[in-house]
């Protein structure tokens, strides 16, 4: 979904927001509260550039306005792959990231990530799948790695390969698997206002990932791991 | 038997790091082997399972203290993220922070998320990075060995740098993108995956320990792993934003530095370090050199 | 993947007192893990095996008849996956995961 598209569908009491090459920022009123966005838009790569933004903007905004809501517009191309971007450990760069959406939830901050474009392994990690829920919308697409390479590597036929992924949902792209596998909260195609609205007002500080992998049949086996090292 | 003879963690399965690491006969394994809980995906691509998919987990003594501890294996399926593997660690994260031991252990060895249950394994790394901080939260430390011979790589890599400390020898490597990787999406001069020494210098533990993302190196000798543990089970302090304010500076202050370096080299010659040796010193050289160079 | 299952007679001495499990070895390429866990098995041993080479039941039923001869072990069950080890080394892992198991 093209980002102009989405903030005019998903603000109606107003919005300031400010786009750049790669980066969404700004605030928004819902519910007549304000909420911070925070976000990356034209498929950008996430590397250890990009990251240092994300974090001062994350801080800055649990430091002014602890207790607001953050929206995170997810759209990456995943982490930026380049011997340079491993050399100053991008690893630590994206851990720091996730402390700082740590700490924000730490000061009342509500997390809520909306998929809008693509999101791919270690940039949705890193921003996105941090949040307290991530909903998707028409165009968000998730993924970990395209089916060709997931065949070069297995070395399972790719026809083979995709007759699989047509009945399971545990490793092929695409929101619909992530929903079933629990990773996405809910796939939102209309009415995203109220959506919003209802999310910002709910108690969202549960992970349910688990239990929703398993309500809706992708993850079968995690919930009962969890459950029973809690009692071993 | 000559007790200073050099006990490899490299070359040591899971199951004997774990035993080597902790109290003698002391381990106690949650959801043991026996029970198979065994992986429901990859028979689909009929491929083998191991009856703890890739990952111990369990409770010990450390000195006399309790401790969790999880531990990946390497060498199934590359030590990956797989549905069950990664609820194992993430029910282990979740009791730590009910019952609250002294710290946690993460012994990883992973090249990320398992490809064959490739959303699973993401979804999985994140629920870990939460329950990371779940424990952090109720005070409990988190810390990790990085040493295997898989490294430490893409999901299992972002989530090991969410751990208090990371303790790792200088085999032990680090990074989201493994260089093969790079080396396929990006070509073979963007990276020679082939190159051992430059995959070494670039993503080994001497580069993060100079870099500070490694707390301490030691030398591939599980009593040396042991004992930098037993000094890391200290109480850390909360999760505070004028911490990561300042852990940020650090980290724009090093692309600031060496973010026009193309080799660790380059990044080593301008830390005033005699950077042809940096290869060959032991990791008490090392360690000896770092106290006198730049610290960013 | 390929599911074995042989049951032997067991040796006359009960294994010493020691651990209740162990596991050896790895599923990585050529090589295989074997859980052994004292069970009873009224004297006998028990061999399940997950192998991801077919057609080779001959050459197992051959490796675990010589293991049981050379060691007589009673009342252990041996659970195994197998990623295409050659008979030596599953040899080799047997009586690695017999020694440790009775170990204390």
């Amino acid at each position: 979904m093209k980002l102009q598209d989405l903030l005019s569908q998903l603000f109606t009491e107003g919005s300031n927001i400010v786009t750049t090459d790669w980066l969404v920022t700004g605030d928004a009123t819902v519910a007549g509260k304000p909420i911070s966005i925070l976000g990356t838009t034209n498929h950008t790569f996430i590397g250890v550039r990009e990251v240092v933004v994300l974090s001062e903007k994350f801080l800055d905004i649990v430091e002014r306005f602890p207790g607001r809501p953050i929206l995170m517009l997810v759209d990456n191309n995943g982490q930026r792959m380049a011997l340079d971007e491993e050399l100053l450990v991008l690893p630590e760069y994206i851990a720091n990231l996730l402390k700082a959406e740590q700490v924000a939830r730490l000061a009342g901050c509500k997390l809520i990530a909306i998929v809008y474009g693509n999101t791919v392994a270690g940039g949705f990690i890193g921003f996105g799948m941090g949040a307290d829920r991530v909903v998707s919308v028409p165009g968000g697409e998730t993924s970990v790695m395209k089916l060709e390479a997931i065949s070069r590597v297995t070395k399972m036929p790719l026809e083979k390969l995709q007759a699989l992924a047509a009945k399971v949902s545990v490793f092929a792209p695409g929101s619909e698997n992530f929903y079933k596998m629990g990773g996405i909260y809910e796939m939102w195609t209309d009415q995203f206002p109220n959506r919003l609205q209802h999310l910002v007002g709910s108690d969202i500080s549960k992970d349910l990932r688990v239990q929703l992998g398993h309500e809706r049949g992708g993850r079968e086996a995690a919930q009962a791991i969890i459950e029973d090292v809690l009692q071993s | 038997m000559n007790p200073n003879s050099h006990i490899s963690y490299l070359e040591a399965t899971a199951r004997r790091r774990i035993a080597g690491l902790l109290d003698p006969g002391t381990f106690h394994e949650f959801i043991p082997p026996t029970l198979k809980r065994v992986s429901p995906h990859l028979g689909l691509f009929d491929a083998p399972v191991a009856f703890d998919d890739g990952a111990i987990i369990g409770d010990g003594k450390l000195d006399g203290k309790d401790v969790y501890v999880f531990a990946q294996e390497g060498k199934f399926r590359g030590g990956s993220l797989g549905e069950v593997h990664s609820a194992k660690i993430t029910g282990l994260l979740r009791r730590a922070a009910q019952r609250k031991p002294a710290a946690v252990i993460g012994l990883f060895d992973s090249g990320g998320v398992r490809l064959e249950e490739a959303n699973a394994g993401e979804i999985g790394a994140t629920e870990i990075i939460r329950g990371i901080f779940d424990a952090q939260k109720a005070g409990v430390p988190v810390i990790g060995l990085l040493g295997g011979g898989t490294g430490c790589f893409g999901g299992a890599g972002i989530t090991s740098c969410c751990c208090d400390a990371l303790i790792a020898s200088e085999e032990g490597r680090l990074s989201v993108s493994g260089p093969e990787v790079i080396e396929t999406v990006m070509g073979v001069e963007a990276f020679d995956s082939r190159d051992r020494a430059l995959v070494w210098r670039t993503t080994g533990g001497k580069n993060r320990f100079l870099f500070g993302t490694v707390a301490e190196l030691v030398d591939d000798h599980i009593p040396a792993f042991r004992s930098a543990v037993i000094g890391a089970m200290t109480a850390q302090k909360p999760l505070r934003v004028a911490d990561l304010k300042q852990d940020l500076e650090r980290l724009k202050k090093r692309i600031e530095a060496y973010g026009e370096c193309s080799d660790a080299t380059q990044i080593w010659q301008k830390m005033g370090l005699d950077a042809e040796n940096v290869a060959a010193m032991s990791s008490q050289e090392l360690k000896a050199e770092k106290e006198h160079i730049v610290k960013i | 993947m390929e599911n074995l299952s042989f049951e032997f007679e067991g040796g006359a001495k009960p294994l010493p007192v020691g651990a209740p499990y162990v596991v050896v070895g790895i599923v990585a390429s050529s090589n295989l893990e074997v859980l052994a866990e004292r069970k009873d098995l009224g004297g006998k041993c028990r061999f399940e095996i997950a192998t991801a080479a077919a057609n080779f039941s001959d050459a197992w039923k051959a490796v675990l008849i010589d293991f049981m001869d050379r060691s007589k072990p009673r009342d252990v069950l041996f659970s195994i996956n197998d990623f295409s080890a050659i008979p030596p080394v599953v040899s080799l892992r047997l009586d690695q995961a017999l020694e440790q198991l009775s170990c204390s």
